[in-house]
Formats: C-alpha cells, structure tokens, sequence
C-alpha cells in the first residue's frame, strides 16, 4: 500500500499550529519557512508538490510563510508576519473597481451602475434612445 | 440552385449553405415548442439555452426581484451586464451568467407562494418540456413536482437534472461541477503526471465544463423525450439526469481497464500515456516581452504531436536529436514513461529560445502538427473562428456591445443562432404573462408588488 503523505500541510511539533502550504509558494520550493503558530523556522524541500525532504532544522535566516494556518483547536493564524499574502494581492488583481464604460473595441456597453431613473423599462435608457434615432455605433 | 450547388469547390459549398450572415432568412428546427427552465447556476440553464438556441421559446422562471444565484458569482469586478432587473438597477448580472442562458425569456415567480401555483400550472399546461435543476424531491414539497405537472399535462416532458440523483445512498448530497468531476473519477487522471514516488497531484478544469456538457445530455434525453411523445405515444416522459453521473461517461476507457485487467489509470499531466509524441511543451519565450500582464508575460506553450515512426524521426532530427529517432524508433519504444521523460525535455531544449508562434512555424515548415495554446484574447481574435461565426460581437438590444459564444454548429436548412445572450430579471414578465396565459398589465402588476411574480 502507498504511504499517503500531506505535502502542503504541516502540524509543528513544537505549538502544534497547522500551516497550511500554499501550492503556489511551494510547488517547488528549497528553503526555509516559518510556523504561523511560534514562529520556528524549518527546512524542507518539494518537487512537482511533493514534499521530498521534511522539514528539519532551518538552514540560513530567510523564510517565507504559509498560506494560511491554525490552531490546535481551529482558530485561524492570520495576519502580517503570520502568513503570506495571497498570491495574486497585487493592485493589478486587487485594486480599486473601475465601472466599464465601452467595450474592449470601444463601443458602448450598459456595464455600469445605474439608477432607476436610468431606465426605460428594463433597458437602459442611453441604449434604448440611441436604437429609437439609429445611431450606429 | 441545388445543381449549382453540388458544381462548388467543398469549401465555398459549406460557406453557401451554412452562411452565417443568412441564418435568420431560415426556419428555426423548434419552433413550436414551449420549454420552461426552472432552473440555476449552470448545468440545468444550459440544457433548456440549447433548445433555444434551436428555436424553442424557452421561458426562464426566477425568484423576484433579484434573479437566480448565477447572476450574482463570479467574476467579481466591475464588467458586470447593468440592469440585474428594474428593481435593483444599481447592481448587474455576472457575465458568468450569459453562456447558459441565451435565447431566453426571462419572468418571475415566487413558487412557494400559494397564489403562484395557479400560474405555474397554467404555464405547465401550454408547456412541452421543463427543467429543473433543484435539489431532488424540492418541487415536490412546493406541490409542484411531476406528478402535479403530468396531471395538468400528461404530454410534458420532464427533465430534472439533479447532482446525484433521486435515489441511492448520495440522493440527498448537492451537488457541483468540481465536485461532479470527483465524484465521476475524472480527477483521478487529471493533473500533474507522477513522480517516481508519488501519485502526481490533481487539477480540476477550471471551467464549468461538467455542467456545460451535461446539459448537453440533458438536451438530448429532451429532444428524445419530444420525439417519442410526438411520434410513438403521445405521452409525456419524466428524466432524471444525474451531474455525477453523467461525468462519469467522461472517463473514456479508464474504467473498462480498470474492470478488466485491474489497472487505474494514473495522471500524466500534459503528455499521454497512449501515444508519443502527443503532449504540451514549454517555450522559452513570451510572445509579449514588452507586456505587463501576468497572463502575457509568461512563456508560450505549443501541442506538439509526431506518434507515427516517420513523423518521429522527422521531429528528432529537426530538434537536433537523431540519436533519440533511432534509440526509440518505433512506438512501443518511445510509449513508456522513461522514454517520454527523455524525449519531452529534449523537444522543450529546442523551444527554450522561441515563442510559441516561432515554434509553429518552424514545425509546420516541417509538417509536424502542432498548435500554439491560445490566450483567451487571441482565441477572441481567431480569424477561423471569427469567419465560421463561432465567436463574434453582437449589438444586444439591452446591454450594448458584447463578445460572445454563438453557436457551436451548423445546420443547412434549419440552424441554430444566438438572438440575445440573456435579458434583466423579469424584463418579460408583460408579454409571457400576457401572451401566454392572459394575465391583464394590473393584475401582472399587483402581483409584482406582491412579490408573487
């Protein structure tokens, strides 16, 4: 029977937090990483997602954190220093809505926030006015 | 004109007859016939969407006011389709919502409400094919359920598409695309293809694909159910159409293997465990260096494939690698997993310095067949699926300007066609209600108030 290992998981033997190890960060990952729970660093090796060396005593001084984590009894390690951002928290994913106003070839779209009194019917009544006059656009 | 016809080259013959500029000039194959989607999020819209892309008018019934949970998931940002409905301008409708949902009307009803069954049952009777998609035994406890239906209608044909089914030991689970593609045994091999020690590791497709082409089954046992009705019995049909079940016919011969020699089947990621050279390689370049895209800025990738002996050799020689055309020269060589973990290196080796459009070239030059992966953009700016009216723009009456699937296939004399992707939540409750079982404009409207419809 094949041994069922947990790559991207780790219950610290020392405070018992479980880290969990985000696919994205340690897919293939040689290096150091922190425990969420007592902030011990450990040394371990993953190729292809499986953990090849478990985690040992750290080798240098950098790290980088898990994904996410939690206690003993499930309560969550969150937050700076304890675990990572996510991968994509970056302004280009995360930042500020912007309403669309025309389509990717600049045409117009009814794709942004409107208010009752936008409305002819269901329709919106910027779309609705322009199809009454027959513009093309 | 059938004379001229059959004079064509094949080419300019198919552009003729299925001229996608003409398709509105022809008859739709369903018209006629009525079919109410009582339905959510994917699998079940879909299966009543492909009869209206065929000419069924399919009404969609919603809960009031704010529509089914689709039109409320993802992506969550701000491209979505303003109005949700005329009650709630200030939010939209997810353009996750638009591919399961085309050619429909769109009215509401609240069917818990007791005055809401007379209307459901009045739309039952002048109806030829429902769906459903809720959790089995549902619209049964709303009074509702087949055997309700069949009284006011014996002809309809029912199809419940639910996730596990309506009995069995997972009868009452819910059920999900991801979770449809677990339970089936699809993501036993799908995935990163395994180590010398390990398993590999699953991946799920990302799109909702067990819902898309499920309800493709759906559409057929619906059709089926029509012809039978209208040309064997004149009696309805009542379907049941399991997700997970149905993702089961997507694991091809994993499971005649497995019964008859025992063996599973394992994952092995982008390459095949059939047939060598027939796999995803890496290229070293991005087509776009200069992007600031994530997507773009990553390496291209190309599917590659050269299984025959001749193709093989040819390929090895064009990546500089004779010795690997002779070492495996015939198929049962290169097949087996060693042999693939030398050759797919020494074709990514050769790619390391190209971009996906330079290594198309190259291999086409030497007629090897390959195909770059195509970014969503790219795909969207296809000339081939631009020509053949697969993708395209359309200037939808409500939301303006939208790029859109249209439809998958061609037929000569009566084909299917997009008319609209979607429309706001109960934007044809006047005219349904109206025309179909004559509900005066004030008696739609106390009801609306109400929040019966």
């Amino acid at each position: 029977m094949t041994e069922f290992k947990i790559s991207l998981m780790y219950d610290c033997p020392k405070c018992k937090a479980r880290n969990f190890l985000d696919p994205y960060s340690y897919w293939d990952y040689k290096g150091n990483f922190k425990c969420s729970g007592c902030d011990v660093l450990y040394y371990a090796e993953w190729e292809n997602g499986q953990r090849v060396v478990d985690p040992e005593a750290p080798k240098g001084t950098d790290f980088i954190l898990p994904g996410y984590a939690e206690t003993e009894d499930l309560k969550p390690l969150s937050g700076p220093g304890k675990t990572s951002a996510p991968p994509f928290a970056s302004a280009t994913f995360l930042g500020k809505p912007k309403n669309c106003t025309v389509s990717v070839r600049g045409k117009l779209v009814a794709c942004t926030q409107l208010t009752p009194e936008d409305l002819d019917g269901s329709a919106w009544k910027r779309i609705t006015a322009q199809r009454t006059y027959g513009k093309s656009w | 004109m059938t004379e001229h016809l059959d004079k064509l080259p094949f080419e300019d013959y198919c552009k003729t007859i299925f001229n996608k500029d003409a398709l509105f000039d022809k008859p739709e194959s369903l018209n006629g016939y009525r079919v109410l989607s009582c339905t959510q999020y994917i699998l079940g819209p879909c299966a009543a969407a492909y009869l209206g892309e065929l000419g069924a008018e399919v009404i969609k019934i919603e809960v009031p006011r704010l529509g089914e949970p689709m039109r409320h998931c993802s992506p969550y940002n701000e491209t979505w389709f303003y109005p949700v409905s005329r009650w709630n301008p200030g939010r939209g409708t997810s353009p996750a919502f638009q591919g399961a949902n085309h050619n429909e009307y769109f009215i509401t009803m609240d069917y818990r409400k007791p005055e809401a069954k007379e209307i459901f049952y009045n739309l039952v009777q002048k109806t030829d094919a429902m769906v459903w998609n809720y959790r089995p035994g549902t619209f049964d406890r709303w009074k509702i359920g087949y055997g309700a239906c069949k009284e006011v209608n014996p002809r309809i044909v029912l199809a419940w598409c639910g996730g596990f089914g309506g009995f069995g030991p997972g009868r009452n689970w819910a059920s999900y695309d991801i979770l449809g593609q677990a339970k089936g045994g699809v993501f036993s091999f799908t995935g990163h293809r395994a180590g010398r020690a390990s398993a590999g590791f699953p991946s799920k497709h990302t799109t909702w694909i067990m819902d898309y082409s499920i309800g493709m089954l759906v559409s057929t046992a619906m059709l089926a159910g029509l012809y039978w009705r209208d040309t064997v019995s004149g009696v309805g049909n009542y379907f049941e159409c399991s997700q997970v079940q149905g993702s089961t016919r997507y694991t091809e011969y994993a499971l005649p293997l497995w019964g008859r020699s025992g063996v599973v089947r394992m994952r092995w990621g982008n390459w095949d465990t059939e047939i060598c050279v027939n796999g995803i390689c890496a290229c070293g370049l991005t087509s776009y260096p200069h992007s600031d895209h994530p997507a773009e800025q990553e390496e291209g990738y190309i599917c590659v494939q050269a299984y025959t002996d001749e193709d093989f050799a040819n390929l090895m020689n064009l990546i500089g690698r004779p010795d690997l055309g002779k070492k495996y020269a015939t198929h049962d060589d290169r097949v087996e997993a060693l042999a693939q973990e030398e050759i797919y290196p020494a074709i990514e080796d050769f790619l390391k310095d190209k971009t996906k459009e330079e290594a198309n070239r190259i291999f086409s030059i030497a007629g090897i067949i390959s195909q770059p992966l195509l970014t969503i953009m790219e795909a969207a700016n296809c000339d081939h699926w631009l020509e053949r009216g697969a993708l395209g723009w359309y200037d939808d009456p409500y939301y303006g300007d939208v790029f859109t699937q249209k439809v998958m296939y061609k037929m000569s004399e009566s084909p299917p066609r997009l008319k609209h992707v979607h429309r706001p939540v109960g934007c044809d409750n006047e005219e349904i209600y109206q025309r179909v079982i004559g509900l005066s404009a004030d008696q739609i409207r106390e009801m609306e108030a109400k929040e019966i419809i």
